[in-house]
């Protein structure tokens, strides 16, 4: 496992490339040791640094700034957006939110503060409310057609995207797994969905999650290990185990 | 299991742990077959997890937010040369010597920018009123028993000479000509709204007709088109549009201003009065196609009863000459690009704001509205912003239709509209 220990969240290719490295199980799972921590630290570390020398180019009125600050961040903020809320089109238009809140808020930006946890708060709140708006609907069903009403329309699970390249069967087993995945993620509860989606997919360190959330580390930690439980079971209840994947 | 059991686990999990401490731990696994267990299904669920590819999120969307990004925070440093060089460029325009200190940006620069202040535009205006009273009065006491129509158009019209003011021409219109001569420039300006255009002392009015439309009938006449000339000479003036206003009918000067207000909502605050300025020193505007005043502000600047007809004038002269709207708009594009990049933004208002009657009904229009519409956004003139997104929005078969909504939507988020919110989200949705 490549998982970060402190500091900020890695650039999009370095999370990409610790995602493509499935871990194994305890004994053999590969390890980074202290020295490989150090590095990443060190990685993380700079990555905040051009972040936060981005920001205040934007601040300055640097467009092009804000452009790389959107390219180095769109996918994890928007991958985020997507497992909070269950829903392409919200996330979406979560992502456009979030961002265009960053263009009108820069100036509140304080030096002192990452990027990251500034944009990543700002993702949450707006999650939430959106989540909280939609909260008198009942949790979706993958196997609901998406919209009211819509009787021979695409299920939720249906609309999740990104099986090209695949083989027909591994593509169909892979849209399997990851409809299974999705309700997993939409079973937990706020709390530990935004724990653990900051986690996996955004990559951001327990530290800095928990400067997101506003609670202690330890509490962060603790909200994780109930996701992973709750995840472990549903999970098996739809029949998937971790060596399926 | 403790909150720490938690922490130690979830830090193995995610590699958090010291090596030792790692070693330590997994040494304790092996010899416990249900932790060990339990670790193993937690990795396997985390395997699973991360077989899942991130998802790309639409390269769409990018562009959007960068425009928005582009709108918002343009640089603070390239808005204050725009305006810097504008102010020079209307200053050359206006035949004024520029002084070393303006183009220094000195006292002169703040003398001038003052000067063009809106307030000081209106107290100007009601200046020129009066002006143009003070003049028009003895010349008009002396003609009381001369032939009428002695007194040429062009000679009462002094105003020409008088810098129109950035809001003088709206406000001119709704400045009640007895008032704006008969009081002081300050009483003038603290009149914020139109009163009745009562009856005033049979000279006034007369002096008030031979503006509008030179020999002065015996009452006020209903409102005869002047010659194309003539209203370029006479618009430069606020005071004289507010003199020649005068001899509307109540009813038809609410008409024109009711114009001249959605006018400045959509083509934003003192875009009238620049038009007006600038058609003015164009000196024969209806002449030429470029020189020619969009239909809308025409009739919205001609005195009420004759804005149908300058309407329909400048529209004809614009369609004969222009047949093809996509021609059209590209070259309005191009050329307001040009002027923007130039820093000068009233130019590239105006020119879009021309292109707009010609490429009527087409989609090249909702290019020209569209256009529009993000020029007024990034000088932050929200509402105009909104108006030109949903014109634009609803032009048949426009493409950009998406992108007016964006407008509209950035520019109520920007202005705090929550309906205009409410509209841009349900139009992106039918458009889903």
């Amino acid at each position: 496992m490549t998982a970060p220990s402190t500091s900020t969240p890695a650039p999009e290719s370095e999370r990409e490339g610790a995602r493509a490295e499935p871990a194994g199980p305890p004994d053999q799972a590969p390890r980074t040791g202290a020295s490989g921590r150090a590095a990443l630290d060190e990685q993380r570390a700079e990555s905040d640094r051009q972040d936060a020398a981005l920001m205040r180019a934007f601040q300055r009125g640097d467009t092009r700034a804000f452009e790389q600050l959107l390219a180095k961040h769109r996918k994890a903020v928007f991958n985020f957006c997507l497992k909070m809320l269950g829903d392409r089109a919200q996330a979406e238009d979560a992502l456009q939110e979030v961002f265009l809140r960053i263009v009108r808020a820069r100036a509140e930006w304080a030096h002192t503060a990452k990027v990251t946890t500034w944009m990543y708060t700002i993702a949450r709140n707006h999650c939430l409310d959106g989540l909280r708006r939609a909260s008198h609907r009942k949790t979706a069903s993958l196997d609901q057609p998406f919209h009211e009403g819509e009787e021979q329309g695409a299920t939720l699970g249906e609309r999740i995207p990104d099986t090209e390249g695949l083989a027909p069967d591994r593509a169909a087993e892979s849209r399997r797994l990851r409809a299974k995945l999705v309700a997993a993620i939409a079973s937990l509860s706020e709390e530990q969905r935004e724990v653990f989606v900051m986690r996996e997919y955004a990559g951001m360190p327990f530290k800095e999650i928990a400067a997101v959330v506003g609670v202690s580390e330890n509490t962060v930690k603790s909200r994780m290990r109930y996701a992973l439980e709750k995840l472990k079971a549903h999970l098996a209840q739809a029949g998937i185990r971790g060596d399926e994947v | 299991m403790s909150e720490s059991d938690d922490n130690r686990l979830v830090d193995l999990l995610y590699d958090e742990l010291l090596d030792e401490d790692a070693a330590a731990y997994r040494r304790a696994l092996s010899d416990d077959p249900d932790a060990r267990a339990e670790v193993e299904a937690f990795e396997a669920v985390l395997r699973t997890v991360r077989a899942e590819a991130l998802h790309d999120p639409p390269a769409a969307l990018d562009a959007r937010i960068l425009a928005e990004a582009r709108a918002v925070a343009a640089p603070a440093l390239e808005r204050a040369a725009a305006r810097a060089s504008r102010e020079g460029a209307m200053a050359g325009a206006r035949s004024r010597p520029g002084s070393p200190a303006e183009a220094r940006g000195g006292l002169g620069a703040w003398l001038a920018g003052w000067l063009r202040s809106p307030r000081m535009g209106l107290a100007l205006g009601a200046a020129a009123a009066s002006v143009v009273a003070a003049l028009a009065l003895p010349a008009l006491l002396r003609r009381e028993s001369a032939p009428a129509g002695d007194l040429e158009p062009g000679a009462t019209v002094v105003a020409p000479s008088v810098s129109p003011g950035p809001s003088a021409s709206p406000a001119s219109l709704e400045q009640p000509p007895a008032q704006a001569a008969g009081k002081g420039s300050r009483d003038a300006v603290r009149s914020g709204e139109a009163l009745e255009v009562s009856p005033g002392p049979a000279k006034v009015r007369r002096m008030r007709d031979e503006l509008a439309g030179g020999p002065a009938p015996s009452r006020a006449p209903p409102h005869t088109a002047p010659p194309a000339s003539r209203i370029v000479l006479a618009e430069p003036a606020p005071a004289a549009n507010a003199v020649a206003g005068a001899s509307a009918t109540r009813r038809e000067a609410d008409r024109a201003k009711r114009k001249a207000r959605e006018l400045e909502t959509s083509l934003g605050g003192d875009a009238l009065a620049r038009l007006d300025a600038d058609d003015a020193r164009a000196g024969s505007a209806a002449s030429t196609v470029g020189a020619a005043p969009p239909p809308e502000v025409a009739a919205a600047r001609a005195p009420a009863g004759e804005a149908q007809k300058a309407s329909a004038g400048a529209g004809a002269v614009a369609a004969a000459a222009t047949p093809d709207p996509a021609a059209i708009a590209d070259r309005a594009l191009g050329e307001a690009k040009a002027r923007s990049d130039a820093g000068d933004v009233d130019g590239a208002r105006r020119t879009l704001s021309q292109a707009l009657q010609p490429t009527g009904g087409s989609p090249a229009q909702g290019q020209v509205l569209l256009a529009l519409a993000r020029l007024e956004l990034e000088q932050r003139r929200y509402p105009a912003a909104i108006s030109l997104g949903k014109r634009a929005a609803a032009v048949p078969d426009f493409p950009g239709a998406r992108d007016a909504i964006e407008i509209v939507e950035a520019a109520a988020r920007a202005s705090g509209r929550s309906s205009e919110l409410g509209w841009a989200q349900r139009a992106r949705r039918s458009l889903r």
